[in-house]
Parts: structure tokens; sequence; C-alpha cells
């Protein structure tokens, strides 16, 4: 017997894990000033590097170039940070919560399901 | 407790809970309810918001279900805390919300892993009341658990476990009759002859005990294979 309105119980299940995730997120101060800085600082990192090179990347300013090894050097740190973030996040849930309440009221396509809800929102 | 829940398969050996295998994940569910050792809440939830959700989660009716959660959280004096988040609450509190997540959807079966450990008297009583209220109602009830006055309090059957084997099988009473030594001729004396192997030592950690109230059907049913 399959589990009927599997999909809305995996919508309701990603909705929930995201409100909780954001209620979470709110009450640890320390954890919300990390996320903010690690939201800004790339962003402006970005932004700086766009003004800087983005004439140059498209061909109308010659005066500034970018060496290989820069280039190669901003792979290197960006590889980095991904590798980082995704370290950060699988250690961060290592461990299901609340699995036996999960496994036991929907099936485990529901449970997936609505995990990628919850990351998606 | 996993292997009859679901949560993990069987390597052999068969198994069935209110008549449906245990290898059949999708029909278990509606038939049992489960209440492990951690209560399998989520801290930045309410009550409240946990106990809807675990309903919305089952498909249940919602007008029904907000009164039946309603009189539970009262039966269990938690209608004035059940819109603090759950990560406020204290171990008690937070069995009684579990408590009423397992049984919320009437299931033929609820099993419980050491339901009372670590409350309060208080609170291990107003617990130890409602799984007995649950069972004397029709719903059957698998309790496992190292405190044997609960067992003696609301089993009809005890199964006492040692070192991965149903050492003995029966009724609190006939368990009490076989213990030979001891003054009073406990649970408790039962349990401790049982699970004492030739050298005289016991086995500290191994021991447990199962309860299961039978009065209305069967719970498990195992045949092992060969």
């Amino acid at each position: 017997m399959a589990e009927s309105g599997w999909f809305g119980h995996a919508i309701r299940m990603g909705w929930f894990d995201y409100q909780r995730s954001v209620r979470a997120i709110r009450d640890d101060t320390g954890r919300l000033i990390l996320m903010a800085g690690g939201v800004v600082l790339p962003t402006l990192l970005l932004t700086g590097l766009a003004v800087l090179f983005v004439p140059e990347l498209r061909g109308t300013d010659p005066e500034v170039s970018i060496n290989r090894l820069g280039r190669g050097t901003f792979a290197m740190l960006w590889i980095f940070g991904v590798f980082m973030l995704a370290q950060r996040t699988t250690t961060a849930h290592s461990k299901p919560v609340a699995d036996a309440f999960v496994l036991t009221s929907v099936s485990p396509r529901t449970a997936v399901v609505g995990g990628i809800v919850a990351e998606s929102l | 407790m996993r292997l009859l829940t679901g949560l993990a398969r069987p390597t052999r050996g068969t198994g069935s809970v209110a008549g449906v295998s245990i290898t059949d994940r999708d029909g278990l569910r509606t038939h049992i309810g489960y209440l492990p050792e951690e209560p399998p809440l989520y801290d930045q939830a309410t009550a409240y918001e946990q106990l809807e959700y675990a309903a919305g989660l089952r498909d249940l009716p919602a007008e029904a279900t907000r009164d039946r959660i309603d009189v539970l959280l009262d039966k269990l004096d938690l209608t004035a805390d059940a819109d603090t988040r759950i990560a406020d609450y204290s171990k008690g509190m937070r069995q009684k919300t579990a408590y009423i997540q397992a049984v919320l959807h009437e299931p033929d079966v609820v099993f419980f892993d050491e339901p009372t450990s670590g409350l309060d008297p208080r609170a291990a009583r107003t617990l130890r009341g409602m799984i007995t209220e649950l069972a004397n109602a029709g719903t059957t009830v698998f309790l496992s658990t190292h405190i044997l006055p609960v067992v003696e309090a609301v089993a009809d059957t005890v199964g006492i476990l040692y070192d991965g084997g149903l050492v003995a099988e029966g009724s609190p009473a006939a368990l009490e009759r076989r213990a030979e030594t001891g003054e009073t001729r406990s649970l408790e004396d039962a349990f401790l002859e049982l699970t004492t192997d030739e050298r005289g030592t016991a086995g500290e950690a191994d021991g447990e005990a199962s309860a299961a109230d039978t009065a209305n059907q069967r719970v498990v049913e195992e045949n092992t294979d060969g």
C-alpha cells in the first residue's frame, strides 16, 4: 500500500523544516552574524572584482589584465569556499532530526522529497 | 523495536505486527505508534505546532484532531505550555508531548521504549497512568523498560530479554513464582535470577524487560527460519 498524498506531505515537511531552520538561525545570533558575513563579504568581493575587471573581460580596457596566476588563485579560493560550505552543511546535518517519527509517519520517498523541498526554500 | 516498527529490516526470520509484516513499512505505518527513548521532537516548534504537523502527515481530520490534541494536552497538564517552544521543555514535558504524538492517530499497537526513564516521579506516574488507560481502552501496548515497577504496574505479559535472547515470557505473577530466592519473590527477583549466567555474574547492561498488553490481540508473531 503506497502512501497516498505523498507529495502534499513532502511539501508540508519541507515548509515545516524551512520554518524550523529560520527559527534556529534567528535564535542563534552568532550563527546569524557569520551567515550574514558569509553572504555580504563574497558579494562585496565579487562586486569589487566586477568593477575592476568587467571592462577588461569585455575587452574594452586593455590597461588592466588578469594573468594566469591571478585567475588560478581566484579559482583555488573559490573551490576552497565551496568545499568549506559543503563540509559545514554536511556536518551540521550529520544525523536526521526525529527520524523515528518521520519514518514511522511517512514513506522514505516523502522524507527525501521533503528534505529537498526544505533545502530548496 | 526498530525492527517491529519497520525502521530496520530483518536479516533473517519474519515477524508481523497487527497482522502486517514488519517488512511492509507502508502497511505498518497506519497501525503503529512509536515513542523511542529519545523523544522525536523538533526543538524549534511548539508542542501544538508539532502535534498539528504530525496529524497533517497522517491526514487526520483537522477539526477532530484539534479537539483530540486539546484533550490529550489537558490530560497531561501541558495546555498552558502548548505554545511554548519544545526547546524550553523539561524532559517530562518532552516525553508527554512525544506520547501524544505517538497515540494521536489512535494506532492499534503502540511501542514505548523506556517511556518513564529520567522522569520525575510525578511525570512518571502521569505517563504510567496514561499508558494503562491506553491499554485498558483496547490498544495493544508494547513497552520496553529496565524499570520493573512500571512493568508490574501495567503489563499483562512480560518477556525478559537477556544477551540477545528471550529467556522468559509470561504474566508478571507467573514470572514472580519462578523466583526461587528473594524475600518478596518480586519480578525483580525473577529478573535477576533469569539474567544471571552460569558463572553467577549478572548481565548488567543486557537484561531488559519487554511488556505487552495482549488482552485484545497478539502483538507480534515471530517465526525464525531454521
